[in-house]
């Protein structure tokens, strides 16, 4: 870790407000993209993002420098957006990816779909939550089913089949932009 | 590498540098929670927690003073009371003791009509001379009634029985005469 950075994140521990401002300055940008990713409205990401920023400066003292600072920080901010999430499931009716799509689709024939990353954000937005959520955890921030299934308070294995559910989904779904466009572009 | 591996090594590398940067209002929005109060905002609060301390306090004292009222013991009915001192073995003895005998109770005015002692044994002595239908009269009884239960003696009775019932000699009922 960055020497500039240690010193930081000593004054945030000592309460120094100046301290503060510069570390948000510094990883606010791609906290706020993270808690983006997990919610459908802008005014969701600020809460979660807002809640996340007072948890990182109420518990600094307990980050140990031998940890990487923004994958804590990063872990925040997951964990605020599975608390909200899990918030909103209690009034949220959400639908199976069964009932929305699954048609399996050769892999082979998909290595060869190009996508951009709106298109994949668009496309994860299109999952319904459960499985966007899986698939965010596990792929994008590299959680394990054991922890998903825990966070989520799931199965491992309902982790495990709604991930693999969610790929084939996304994959249909890229695959099928990416047809589209070719046809607009001939 | 599994298909499923390659898709998601290319899906994570999108999301490796992301950053959007958030609404200039959230940093105030959130330094402005994060600062502490000032001085006359904790004033406030501290005063505020004293004074509520203060009222609860004051809440519970005048509760526990109340249930000590006298209000509340005149309140009580007085056979409560009395249970309570009878329930004491020792008083309750001394109640006992303190009750005179029946004979030393005083008279009230209508117990004034009972006969004495001496009065109820000339009134028996009278009774030896009177005839049947005499004795049948209420008269006795009547005084008898009044008479206190400790002055009768169980013997009286007794002996009063007797003389009521002198011997008496029937005929067999069927008498055959000769011509």
């Amino acid at each position: 870790m960055e020497h500039e950075l240690i010193e930081l994140i000593d004054a945030c521990k000592r309460g120094e407000a100046s301290a503060q401002r510069k570390v948000y300055k510094q990883f606010s940008a791609s906290l706020f993209a993270v808690a983006l990713r997990y919610t459908r409205t802008k005014a969701d990401a600020e809460d979660i993002i807002q809640e996340s920023w007072i948890k990182v400066f109420r518990h600094i003292k307990s980050f140990s420098e031998n940890n990487s600072f923004s994958g804590w920080l990063r872990r925040i901010v997951v964990n605020t957006a599975i608390t909200h999430y899990r918030r909103n499931l209690k009034h949220g009716h959400h639908l199976d990816i069964d009932e929305v799509y699954a048609t399996p689709r050769d892999f082979e024939a998909f290595k060869e779909v190009e996508f951009t990353k709106s298109e994949l954000e668009h496309a994860i937005r299109q999952l319904p939550p459960g499985y966007g959520m899986v698939f965010q955890l596990y792929v994008i921030d590299g959680f394990r089913h054991r922890e998903i299934a825990e966070q989520l308070g799931i199965d491992m294995n309902t982790s495990k089949s709604q991930l693999s559910r969610a790929r084939r989904y996304l994959q249909e779904v890229l695959a099928d932009m990416s047809k589209r466009a070719i046809e607009r572009k001939s | 590498m599994s298909n499923e591996k390659r898709f998601d090594d290319r899906v994570k590398r999108m999301f490796q540098a992301e950053s959007v940067a958030p609404p200039a209002e959230l940093e105030e929005r959130l330094f402005s929670q994060l600062r502490p109060s000032p001085w006359p905002k904790r004033l406030g609060l501290s005063v505020a927690v004293v004074l509520i301390s203060l009222v609860g306090w004051q809440g519970l004292v005048s509760e526990t003073e109340g249930s000590d009222a006298p209000a509340n013991q005149e309140s009580m009915p007085d056979a409560n009371h009395e249970v309570v001192t009878l329930a004491a073995p020792e008083r309750q003895n001394a109640s006992i003791e303190a009750v005179p005998p029946v004979e030393e109770l005083p008279l009230g005015e209508a117990e004034q009509e009972f006969l004495s002692v001496e009065e109820y044994d000339s009134a028996i002595f009278e009774e030896k001379h009177l005839t049947h239908s005499e004795r049948k009269t209420p008269i006795l009884l009547q005084a008898l009634d009044r008479v206190p239960i400790a002055t009768i003696v169980e013997d009286d009775f007794e002996a009063l029985e007797l003389q009521e019932k002198p011997n008496e000699w029937v005929l067999p009922a069927v008498v055959k005469l000769k011509n």
